[in-house]
C-alpha cells in the first residue's frame, strides 16, 4: 500500500485549491490542484489517483462528466462532489453515477479533511488524516 | 337565504353602477310585452268588431227579408183588391195577403220600432188594420150578398188611400234597410284594408324603435370592449334615459373592470415577484462559491496564522475583501433588478443591458448547461427606452428560452441597431 | 444505511413496511408507535396525540380540541428518530419536510379497492357495503388531513420515489412490491452522502427548534443550516424585544445550536421586490 494517498483537487475557484491544497498536504496526503478540468482529465488519464474531489458547475465541462470519465477509467477511485448548486436531483445522479460522497459549499475545512479520511478507510489506509489542530 | 340575497345584492352596488340603476327601468322584455299586447287586443278588436257587425248583417238581412216578404204581402193584397174591384174576385186572397203582412208586422214589430219611430210604426200599424178592417167589411157585404155600389166605392177609396200609403211606407222601409245594409257591408268590406294599413305602419314603427333598441345598445357595448381591450378600464357610463337587460351586462362588465383594475395591479407585482424568485434562488447559489471562499480562507488564517508568512497572511485577506466583494456584487444586481422605479426614459446602452441581465441570470444558465452567445454590434447607438422594464423583458426572454432547452445547444443573442 | 418512507391507503402497506423492515434488519417506526415517546418527552396525554393524528386542527383555536404543536412534537421525534438511518417509517406525518433529503426513498403503494374491501370484512365481520364505506371514510379522511395540515394531496404520484401498484394482494404481488423496495433502497441513488446527511440533521434541527417555540407561535417556519437558526414569525409584534429574547435563549440552550436569527413579520420576497 502506498505511502501516502494520492488527491486530484479540481475546482475553478483558484482560492479553493490555494487553501485546501496545503491543508491536504499538511494532513498528510499528496495533492495536485487544477483549474482547468481539461487539464485535469488529461492528468486523470496519465495517472490513477486514489481521490478526486471535484466541483461541478465549471465551464466547458461539468464535474458529472469527470466522475464519468474518473469512473471509467477506474473503480477503485473515490470521487467526491463540492458543489455551491447542491439539489436533491443533483446529488441523486452523482450518487448513481458512481460518486463516493457529496459535500455541499459553503464547508470548513475540517469538515472537507473528515470525508477525504472517510474515503481513505474505505481504501484501506489508516486513518492518519487529521485535521490540523 | 332570502335575507341574504338582499344582503348581498347591497353590498356589491358600487359608484359605477350608480350612474347606470338610477335611470327608470324600460325592460325589452316589457317593451316587447307591450307591443305584443297592443297586437294581441288589436287582433281581438279587429275579429270582436268583425263577428259583431257580420252579427248585425245578419239581423239587417233577416230584417230586411221581413221587409221584403212584409212589401210583398201587401202589394199582393193590393192586387187581389184590384182585381176583386176588377173582377169580382181574389178578396179572399186579399185578406189572407193582409193577415200575412199583419202576422209579419206583428213579429218584427220591435224591430221596425228601432228603425222607424215609435208614431210611424204606430202609423203603419194603425192603417194596415184600417186596411184590413176595410176588407173585413166588404167580406161581410159579400157574404151577405149586399151589392151596393155606394158603399164598396167608398171602401175603395179608403183602400186605395191606405193601400198605397202603406205600400209607400213599406217599400220606403225596405229601400231604407237595404241602403242600410249596403252600408254595412261597404264598411265591413273596408275595415280590413284599413286595418292592414295601420299595422304595416304601426308594425314598421314599432319595428324600427325595437332594432333601435337592440342596436344601439349592442354597438355601445362593442365600442366599450373595444376601448377594454385597448386597456381603458374607466367603467361604463349610462346613455340612455331609462334602463333594461343590457343594463345588467354593463353593471356586469363593470364589476369585471373594477376586478380587471386591481387584478392588473396584482398580477403585474406577481410576474416580477415571480422572477425575483427565480433570481434569488440562482443568487443564492452563486453565492455559495465566495461564501466557501471565504470560509476556506478564514479557517486557514484561523488554524495557520501561526505558521504563515506575512506575504501570505497578505494575501488572504486580500482574497477575503475580494471575495466579499464579490458576493455584493452579486446580491446588488438582484436588488438592483428587484427594486421598484418609476418608468424612466433615459439613453441606454443596450449592449451593457443585455449582458447585464445575462449576469443576472447566470445560475439559470449555468444549470440548464446552456452557452449565451452574444452578437453585439460594436458601435450601437444609444436607445431611449426604461432600463429597468428592459431589463425585466431581456430576463423573461432568457429564462423562457432556457426552460425549453436542451443541455447542449447554443442561445444566441443578436443585437443589432434597427432604423 | 437509507431511509424508506411509506405511505399507503391501506393496512397491507403496514404490512409491508413491517416485513421489509425486517427484511433489511432496519428499524420500523409509524406515527402510531412513536407516540409514547412523544407524550413522554412532551407531556402530551397519548390520547390527544392520538386525535391530532385524525383531526386537522382547525382554525378555530379555542374551540378545536387538537393544537397544531402536537403535530409539531410527533414531527420532531420521527426527524430525530430518521437521523438514525436504516429506518423503514409507515405514516404520513412529516412527509414533505424529508422530501428535500437525497437518501430517503418515499414510496407509495396502491392497492386495489376491491381487495382492501375484502380485507376489510374479515377481521371484524363488516358486510361488503360497510367495509367499503370504512375504508372511504378512512382515505377521505385522512387525504383531508394532509391537505390541512400540510396543504399536498397524499394520492398525488409524483410526491414519491417509488410507486407500487399492488394488483390483488396475493402473496406474490407482496413479494414482488417487497424485492422491488429493497432492491431500490440498496441502489446507489438513495445512499447517504455526507450532503444528505448534512440535510437530514438541518430538518431534524428545524424541527426541535420549532417545537421548543411552539408556544409561542405554532406557525413558526424555521430553517437550519449547520447550527444556524433562522426564524420567521409573525405572531409577534415588531417592538416586543423581551420575547425575541426569550425565543433566543429558549433556542440556544438547545444541543447543536450556534447561531439564531429572528424575523418578525418578513416577507423576504415583497419587501425586495417594494424595493425595501
Amino acid at each position: 500500500m502506498k505511502e501516502k494517498l494520492e488527491i486530484l483537487l479540481l475546482d475553478d475557484e483558484a482560492i479553493v485549491g490555494n487553501r485546501l491544497g496545503p491543508a491536504i498536504k499538511k494532513a498528510g496526503c499528496n495533492v495536485e490542484v487544477f483549474e482547468d478540468p481539461q487539464k485535469a482529465l488529461n492528468r486523470i488519464n496519465e495517472k490513477e489517483f486514489d481521490v478526486v474531489v471535484t466541483d461541478i458547475m465549471m465551464a466547458d465541462v461539468n464535474g458529472i462528466q469527470v466522475l464519468e470519465e474518473v469512473r471509467k477509467k477506474s473503480d477503485k477511485t473515490k470521487v467526491i462532489i463540492i458543489t455551491g448548486y447542491a439539489t436533491v436531483a443533483l446529488a441523486r445522479e452523482a450518487m448513481d453515477k458512481g460518486a463516493f460522497d457529496i459535500i455541499a459549499k459553503p464547508f470548513r475545512p475540517k469538515d472537507f479533511l473528515a470525508v477525504i479520511a472517510k474515503a481513505a478507510d474505505s481504501l484501506g489506509y489508516k486513518r492518519e488524516i487529521v485535521a490540523a489542530a | 337565504m332570502y335575507k341574504k340575497n338582499i344582503f348581498q345584492k347591497k353590498l356589491v352596488s358600487t359608484t359605477a353602477d350608480n350612474g347606470l340603476l338610477e335611470r327608470p327601468q324600460f325592460s325589452f322584455r316589457l317593451h316587447i310585452s307591450l307591443v305584443f299586447i297592443f297586437f294581441s287586443l288589436f287582433s281581438m278588436a279587429i275579429i270582436v268588431g268583425s263577428v259583431i257587425a257580420i252579427n248585425r248583417i245578419q239581423k239587417k238581412l233577416h230584417f230586411v227579408q221581413a221587409s221584403e216578404r212584409y212589401l210583398f204581402e201587401i202589394e199582393q193584397a193590393r192586387r187581389s183588391e184590384k182585381n176583386y174591384f176588377l173582377y169580382g174576385t181574389n178578396l179572399e186572397n186579399a185578406v189572407q195577403n193582409a193577415s200575412n203582412a199583419k202576422s209579419i208586422l206583428s213579429q218584427n214589430l220591435q224591430k221596425i220600432v228601432t228603425v222607424l219611430s215609435a208614431e210611424q210604426t204606430e202609423t203603419i200599424v194603425v192603417h194596415l188594420d184600417r186596411y184590413r178592417s176595410l176588407l173585413q167589411e166588404l167580406m161581410v157585404l159579400e157574404k151577405n150578398g149586399i151589392d151596393s155600389s155606394a158603399k164598396k166605392s167608398k171602401i175603395e177609396n179608403s183602400l186605395r188611400k191606405y193601400g198605397a200609403e202603406m205600400v209607400k211606407v213599406a217599400a220606403a222601409l225596405v229601400d231604407k234597410e237595404q241602403d242600410s245594409m249596403n252600408a254595412m257591408l261597404h264598411l265591413i268590406q273596408r275595415i280590413p284594408i284599413y286595418s292592414l294599413v295601420v299595422v304595416l305602419l304601426i308594425g314598421l314603427f314599432v319595428a324600427r324603435f325595437l332594432v333601435q333598441r337592440l342596436i344601439k345598445p349592442l354597438k355601445y357595448l362593442v365600442e366599450c370592449t373595444h376601448r377594454i381591450a385597448t386597456g381603458d378600464f374607466s367603467p361604463i357610463k349610462p346613455i340612455r334615459k331609462y334602463r333594461d337587460e343590457f343594463t345588467t351586462v354593463e353593471v356586469a362588465i363593470n364589476r369585471m373592470l373594477e376586478q380587471l383594475k386591481s387584478h392588473e395591479a396584482a398580477m403585474v407585482e406577481s410576474h416580477k415577484l415571480r422572477a425575483v424568485g427565480t433570481l434569488t434562488a440562482g443568487v443564492a447559489h452563486e453565492l455559495n462559491n465566495p461564501l466557501n471562499n471565504i470560509m476556506l480562507t478564514a479557517h486557514t488564517m484561523l488554524e495557520d496564522y501561526k505558521d504563515l508568512s506575512e506575504d501570505e497572511l497578505l494575501e488572504m485577506v486580500n482574497d477575503l475583501i475580494n471575495e466579499a466583494d464579490r458576493s455584493r456584487s452579486i446580491v446588488r444586481n438582484l436588488l438592483d433588478f428587484a427594486r421598484e422605479s418609476e418608468s424612466i426614459s433615459e439613453p441606454l446602452d443596450l449592449g451593457a443591458l443585455v449582458n447585464d441581465t445575462i449576469k443576472l441570470a447566470l445560475n439559470q444558465v449555468k444549470v440548464s448547461g446552456a452557452k449565451i452567445e452574444t452578437q453585439i454590434q460594436p458601435d450601437l447607438p444609444r436607445t431611449r427606452g426604461d432600463g429597468q422594464q428592459l431589463k425585466q423583458v431581456f430576463l423573461n426572454l432568457i429564462l423562457n428560452a432556457l426552460v425549453t432547452f436542451k443541455s447542449s445547444g447554443i442561445v444566441t443573442k443578436p443585437l443589432k441597431s434597427q432604423c | 444505511m437509507s431511509i424508506i418512507t411509506i405511505t399507503a391507503g391501506s393496512y397491507i402497506g403496514r404490512q409491508i413496511a413491517k416485513s421489509a423492515a425486517k427484511r433489511l434488519d432496519y428499524e420500523y417506526v409509524d406515527s402510531k408507535n412513536i407516540l409514547s415517546l412523544v407524550s413522554k418527552e412532551f407531556g402530551v396525554p397519548e390520547s390527544k396525540l392520538v386525535r391530532a393524528l385524525k383531526e386537522a386542527p382547525s382554525g378555530i383555536g379555542m374551540f378545536s380540541k387538537t393544537k397544531p404543536e402536537y403535530i409539531i412534537f410527533i414531527e420532531t421525534l420521527i426527524a430525530e428518530y430518521l437521523l438514525k438511518n436504516n429506518i423503514v417509517y409507515y405514516g404520513v406525518v412529516g412527509l414533505p419536510l424529508i422530501q428535500e433529503v437525497p437518501h430517503v426513498l418515499n414510496v407509495q403503494i396502491i392497492a386495489n379497492l376491491e381487495d382492501r374491501i375484502k380485507n376489510r370484512m374479515k377481521p371484524d365481520n363488516l358486510s361488503y357495503d360497510k367495509a367499503r364505506k370504512v375504508i372511504e371514510k378512512e382515505d377521505e379522511e385522512q387525504a383531508k388531513w394532509a391537505a390541512a395540515v400540510y396543504d399536498i394531496d397524499i394520492k398525488n404520484s409524483s410526491l414519491y420515489d417509488l410507486v407500487i401498484n399492488i394488483g390483488h394482494m396475493k402473496d406474490d404481488d407482496v413479494e414482488d412490491a417487497l424485492e422491488t423496495i429493497i432492491s431500490t433502497v440498496k441502489h446507489k441513488k438513495f445512499q447517504p452522502m455526507t450532503y444528505s446527511l448534512r440535510c437530514m440533521k438541518n430538518v431534524a434541527m428545524s424541527c426541535r427548534v420549532r417545537a421548543t417555540l411552539a408556544d409561542i407561535d405554532s406557525k413558526m417556519q424555521v430553517k437550519s443550516d449547520e447550527g444556524t437558526i433562522y426564524t420567521y414569525t409573525k405572531a409577534i409584534k415588531k417592538k416586543a424585544h423581551d420575547k425575541v429574547l426569550e425565543m433566543k435563549q429558549k433556542v440556544m440552550r438547545i444541543e447543536g445550536v450556534k447561531h439564531i436569527e429572528v424575523f418578525i413579520d418578513y416577507d423576504l420576497f415583497t419587501k425586495v421586490a417594494h424595493g425595501q
